[in-house]
């Protein structure tokens, strides 16, 4: 038997890194996953950088016919659009559009998603089958076909489109929320919390959550991904963020007419998107990795 | 009886299934005295769990009464519920499900301790984690360690020190021992022991393994399939087994002696399902000694002081 008397500083020393230090050190070993927090990093700071520099009003929505299918040079590196636009300028600033889209929207359908899913695994029978039933009607609506019928309805604008990608991507949530949860809700040290008097939200947010966690931050950085890729596909058949703003979605829709020609006015804004996407699914698979304390040296 | 700190009425819960009603637990009684255990034993699926998780309440049950105290604990609702909890505890069976993989070994015991407020102050609760941990022979280095950096007997401490977090005078044990190598059994069994002297535990000791529940209980119920066939002190019941489920069991035990041979009692067939049980002895489709009485369930009969019995053959011996 150890029966050792320790004072709280003893006890101190003890104390490891913090949980956010101990997963930033896991993160840190991965570089596909440095990589992607790279790009969306260098994503954030052109958007704010783009912002600051360029006028909408003259250099981003401005037409120079005189300039019109310039091929990329050093002056347009990207070369010029059908109204005479620098496609550069454009791509850059546009990228505020997408990142904004992408995470606002999976902020709103993370966090119903996940309550709900949560709720539903935790709780079961009844909830659950209300939850997951309707959760499969909506799911049983093509989700480009659900985002043009709310955008239709309540008309098209940034915020609309935020909400609109935010509700299709709910059911998604909820799912994978629930499947989560059902696998943890067995186990006994949820029993054990409700031995000890921890109340369910207690339980819910310090037992299940936490170990649950994994598959919906996955889902989140694959939520944003599609979540810009729905947003351009809206605005590429023109019923996302009104013209003449430069989303990559609608440069692309209007690009599309000049493929076959001038196939930059597609390349670039296409590549944005690829880029994005990529870096989002790759921060994702390295968050998921850090979080797991069972992968730790 | 003022020290009796348990007592159990007629216990039902059945569960519906497809096929019909599961009758895992059907009409106990149980008496547990204060500072002594009640070891309650029977192979896998007779509900032996289910009795326990039910006097904690995380099952309901169909039927009965649990008095804690003089207490019905089924009749409280969820706040009185959370205060009798305090003196309830469970020690669960397996070390590595019962810990939550994401909390340190501190975060764990002092869950119970935050939960029901005891302690503000993280200073205080620092300081009475590292004592609970030192009681249950944990290494004060291992305070901010995770689960699964551990052995299997240090996870059961751990388990261990979270249920006497709240100074419990009760405690389920779940079958603490059936997950770990038999040199740890030893020492946490041993450790329970020093435990229930110290703090004056009363022990509910549910297992399938009869050989740890000699050195361990004052009193031994035997189940079968959701009934109590045999319940006596401990010593009565090994030196005179009545019933011939609890003679079968016995013989299991393998005696720690070279070229001693011992005669077994095999039991023949496989476990009646407990789904809607006919009315005749639990027991009679593998007894060796079934007759035409063995048709209608026989009540637990008291055949010598404390020594009660649930067999036809018996009874009127």
């Amino acid at each position: 038997m150890v029966k050792e008397k320790y004072t709280v500083g003893e006890l101190k020393a003890f104390k490891k890194r913090s949980i956010a230090s101990e997963v930033w050190r896991n993160y840190k070993k991965s570089p596909s996953a440095m990589a992607g927090l790279i790009v969306v990093c260098l994503l954030i700071l052109v958007t704010i950088a783009a912002q600051v520099i360029y006028d909408y009003d003259t250099d981003i929505v401005q037409q120079d016919i005189m300039n019109r299918f310039k091929e990329p040079s050093l002056e347009h590196p990207f070369g010029t659009d059908h109204y005479g636009r620098d496609v550069m300028v454009r791509v850059l600033y546009g990228a505020k559009y997408s990142l904004s889209v992408g995470i606002v929207s999976v902020a709103i359908s993370c966090f119903l998603g996940s309550s709900l899913g949560l709720i539903a695994g935790y709780y079961g029978g009844l909830v659950e089958n209300i939850i997951l039933r309707t959760c499969e009607i909506f799911m049983g609506i093509p989700s480009i076909l659900l985002g043009i019928a709310i955008m239709s309805a309540f008309g098209q604008s940034l915020l609309v489109l935020m909400f609109a990608i935010g509700l299709v991507y709910v059911p998604m949530f909820a799912r994978t929320a629930r499947a989560a949860v059902l696998p943890v809700r067995d186990q006994e040290y949820i029993e054990a919390a409700k031995v000890s008097g921890v109340s369910d939200l207690r339980i819910i947010f310090t037992h299940v959550l936490p170990n649950a966690m994994s598959p919906i931050i996955v889902q989140v950085t694959m939520g944003v991904a599609n979540g810009i890729l729905t947003a351009s596909s809206l605005s590429f058949l023109g019923l996302g963020v009104p013209v003449p703003a430069p989303e990559w979605g609608a440069m692309l829709s209007s690009g599309r007419e000049y493929i076959r020609d001038y196939s930059y006015l597609t390349f670039f804004p296409g590549l944005a998107i690829m880029i994005t996407v990529l870096a989002f699914n790759l921060m994702g698979d390295g968050l998921r990795d850090a979080l797991d304390p069972k992968l730790k040296q | 009886m003022s020290d009796t700190i348990l007592e159990i009425k007629n216990l039902k819960k059945y569960f519906k299934t497809k096929r019909g009603m599961l009758h895992a637990v059907d009409g106990i009684n149980l008496t547990v005295e204060r500072g002594k255990t009640l070891g309650l034993v029977g192979e896998s699926g007779c509900g032996k769990s289910t009795v326990g998780r039910t006097i904690l309440r995380l099952i309901e049950p169909t039927e009965g009464e649990i008095l804690f105290e003089g207490k019905d604990i089924t009749k409280l609702n969820r706040r009185q519920l959370k205060l009798v909890r305090k003196d309830m505890q469970l020690i669960f069976q397996d070390p590595y499900s019962s810990l939550d993989p994401r909390k340190t070994v501190s975060q764990i015991i002092s869950e119970p301790i935050i939960a029901n407020k005891i302690l503000k102050s993280s200073q205080d609760i620092h300081n009475r984690v590292a004592e609970l941990m030192s009681t249950v022979g944990l290494a004060a280095r291992l305070f901010n360690t995770y689960p699964h950096e551990l052995d299997g007997g240090r996870r059961q401490r751990i388990g261990i020190a979270r249920a006497l977090a709240m100074e419990p005078k009760f405690i389920v044990c779940d079958e603490p021992v059936s997950a770990l190598d038999v040199s740890i059994q030893a020492q946490i069994l041993n450790l329970l022991k020093e435990l229930q002297a110290e703090f004056k535990l009363s022990y509910i000791f549910i297992t399938h393994d009869l050989s740890v529940v000699n050195h361990f209980s004052d009193d031994i119920a035997v189940m079968y399939l959701g009934k109590i066939v045999e319940k006596a002190p401990a010593e009565e019941l090994f030196a005179n087994p009545l019933h011939p489920y609890t003679q079968a069991l016995l013989s299991a035990i393998p005696i720690p002696e070279l070229g001693v041979k011992k005669e077994r009692i095999l039991i023949k067939g496989e476990i009646t399902s407990p789904i809607n049980p006919p009315s005749e002895c639990r027991f009679k489709k593998r007894c060796n000694y079934a007759h035409d009485k063995c048709d209608v369930h026989p009540e637990l009969v008291e055949v010598s002081t404390g020594h009660f019995v649930a067999c036809h053959l018996v009874g009127k011996q």
